[in-house]
């Protein structure tokens, strides 16, 4: 027991250059596992099986089926993830890493997808700080600075029907006082703006709803006005970035995340109009993000989009923002189509909720949360699974009898 | 919120005041209100979100600030062992503290892999499990810093520490095999050599010994060692592998 706890010691303990988990996987730890097996089998031999020993004789005789099952699942099980488009052809064989077909003995494929999501957090930040987090519900409260918002409408998909400006949005290329260009970005297409240098600066897309993009969330056009923007192409330099704008603040630098490979732009400005007026449905379409309606003390309205986004009065108050985080997975299935034997079987395959079939388990293990078009599954065959589930089952009602039954009967 | 649980925070001191003033039956009043108010702002919240509010260190504070009333009716209760009360209350304010300390979530969501028949079985029998095993070390600590004093009896102390360690420990067993199943069921691994993992199972080996060591009377003497080496893994296990990035576990992170 020491040994098997110094080993782990090894593999867990923090060291320079890492990598000692290793132990794990190596043959020393079965070598200690064995030792440890065969003193459980030694001790459960030196101990008379009787009414009153069974808690100790199940618990050692369980803790020796779970070493016999991991050894059988260490030589023998078969695991690995495959991706499956939806809609695809059944697949009936998977081709390994080391090149062989593996046959499956039944014909898999996905017929469809689901992901229900839950409504995002509002978040209150200050910066880039989350000063309060509070669930989003109609008559929700939030304080925002000295504000009071109070949610008047959740959409789980907000189609924004319409929205009327005042104005056009505006963006100034270079000193305000004498531009170099002026761009109604509502609907202009490309277009060459010249430098004071002679490069030019190409504006390949003005876009009215560039995401804001964060670490780890991949670039996405949606058809929200989430924050403005513009991908812009520095003709002699062969530099390419992407802008965020937002009115009244200084132009954000999104990509390239290096400042050194960041083209040299001149200033920028946007300028965003009033909206009059905004319209927002509930909609069918499970691709359309949250909504919320929030309503100031002053009756000024404001429509906060799923991730970041905003249309109407601003939700800021000196330093903090009020802003909808985005919503993350409540749960998600796959329908599955299993042929097996000639028979055709539909199956729902959720998380946490392996299927059996053919002697295989099936499990879902993620998704394409871009295009919603694959998903992921791992399969796994392993002989000893069922030894270790009984082990594992033994162990716990033998260390209940060995503690409880005994106590009570001794107190 | 936090007013309240700073309220149960000093019913939780007032009670241990009270027994060492000889008020016992005022101290059980107090250590009694204050695991109320903990467990009833859990369930509130619980109620308000429709979900377990198991996935944050805050709630799991005040869940281990309260969750040890059960064990103190079977044991000071139930079986007189009246002598070890004040450690009651000390285990159930040392997590209210940390409670305060941590941020305090009105909105979670738990994630797909969390809403399964497994999670709150396996977190309350941890939860109690460990709340037992800080009093049993506050025992084994009081033992040890009287130990010259003579004015008290060594060997009471260690049994008291084994009998609530005899209740831990099974719920310790239930907490870490029920992870098993559970991960057999998500991830189709039911070890991965996860730090948390790895630590639970380093805890539970040194508590396997030290049950071992109590058996034979040869070993006898190495019993509280392993005891006091098995609470390190077991704060490890709970809070530093959380806490700690060096440690931090992949498939475990709550905070």
């Amino acid at each position: 027991m020491v040994l098997a706890v110094l080993l782990m010691l090894v593999g867990v303990l923090p060291v320079r250059g890492g990598g000692q988990e290793a132990v794990f996987r190596s043959p020393v730890l079965f070598f200690v596992l064995a030792l440890l097996g065969a003193s459980t089998i030694a001790c459960t031999f030196r101990r008379k099986l009787t009414l009153r020993s069974i808690g100790y004789h199940l618990t050692h005789a369980s803790a020796i089926v779970i070493m016999i099952g991991a050894m059988i699942g260490a030589v023998l099980e078969k695991k690995f993830d495959i991706q499956v488009e939806l809609g695809d052809a059944p697949l009936h064989s998977v081709r390994m890493t080391d090149g062989e077909s593996l046959d499956l003995g039944f014909g898999l494929s996905v017929e469809s997808f689901r992901v229900d999501k839950y409504a995002p957090n509002l978040l209150v930040l200050q910066g880039d700080t989350i000063m309060s987090e509070h669930r989003l519900m109609p008559d929700a409260e939030v304080s925002v600075g000295e504000r009071v918002l109070k949610v008047t409408q959740v959409l789980p998909h907000a189609h924004i029907h319409d929205v009327e400006l005042d104005g056009t949005p505006e963006l100034i290329v270079g000193d305000p006082a004498a531009p170099l260009a002026r761009i109604a970005t509502d609907g202009d297409g490309p277009r060459d703006v010249a430098l004071p240098d002679g490069r030019s600066l190409f504006i390949a897309r003005a876009y009215n709803n560039l995401p804001v993009m964060r670490m780890g969330h991949a670039f996405r056009e949606t058809p929200y006005p989430v924050r403005p923007g513009l991908i812009l192409h520095v003709a002699s330099s062969n530099q390419m970035a992407i802008v965020s704008l937002a009115a009244g603040e200084e132009a954000e630098m999104l990509s390239p995340s290096d400042p050194t490979k960041a083209p040299e732009i001149p200033p920028l400005q946007y300028n965003f109009p009033t909206v009059k007026s905004v319209v927002v449905h509930g909609a069918e379409n499970q691709d359309l993000p949250f909504g919320a309606e929030l309503v100031a003390e002053d009756g000024a309205r404001t429509w906060l989009i799923e991730d970041g986004g905003r249309l109407g009065a601003p939700t800021k108050q000196g330093a903090h923002e009020v802003v909808l985080d985005r919503a993350s997975d409540r749960s998600y299935e796959a329908g599955l189509v299993l042929a097996v034997d000639g028979d055709v079987v539909r199956r729902r395959l959720v998380i946490n909720q392996p299927v059996d079939v053919a002697g295989w388990r099936l499990y879902l293990n993620s998704y394409d949360s871009q295009a919603m078009r694959h998903v992921t599954l791992t399969l796994r065959r392993d002989p000893g699974d069922p030894a270790v589930v009984a082990g594992v089952l033994g162990l716990m009602i033998g260390t209940a009898l060995i503690f409880f039954i005994r106590r009570k009967r001794t107190s | 919120m936090k007013a309240v649980i700073g309220i149960a925070l000093i019913l939780h001191a007032l009670a241990l005041l009270l027994r060492f003033l000889r008020r016992p039956r005022l101290g059980f009043v107090s250590f009694l209100a204050a695991s109320v108010i903990c467990l009833v702002v859990v369930g509130l919240d619980w109620a308000a979100a429709g979900q377990p509010p198991f996935s944050s260190m805050h709630h799991v504070m005040l869940v281990l600030g309260g969750c040890a009333l059960p064990a103190y009716a079977v044991l000071v209760l139930g079986r007189g062992l009246a002598w070890m009360t004040p450690a009651f209350p000390l285990a159930g304010a040392i997590p209210l503290v940390m409670a305060l300390i941590f941020r305090r979530d009105e909105a979670w969501h738990l994630a797909p892999a969390l809403q399964s028949p497994w999670f709150v079985p396996h977190v309350i029998a941890y939860m109690v499990s460990y709340s037992l095993a800080l009093i049993a070390f506050l025992l084994l600590v009081t033992g040890f810093v009287r130990k010259g004093s003579g004015t008290f009896d060594a060997a009471k102390l260690e049994t008291g520490s084994y009998e609530i360690l005899s209740i831990s420990f099974p719920l310790m067993t239930f907490g870490m095999l029920s992870g098993a199943l559970w991960a057999d069921q998500i991830w189709g691994d039911y070890w991965s050599w996860d730090s948390k993992e790895t630590w639970s199972l380093i805890t539970w080996l040194l508590y396997l010994c030290y049950f071992h060591c109590r058996k034979h009377g040869s070993l006898r003497k190495y019993a509280n060692l392993a005891h006091a080496l098995a609470f390190l893994a077991m704060l490890t296990t709970f809070l530093l592998v959380n806490l700690l990035p060096k440690l931090a576990s992949k498939l475990h992170s709550y905070v």
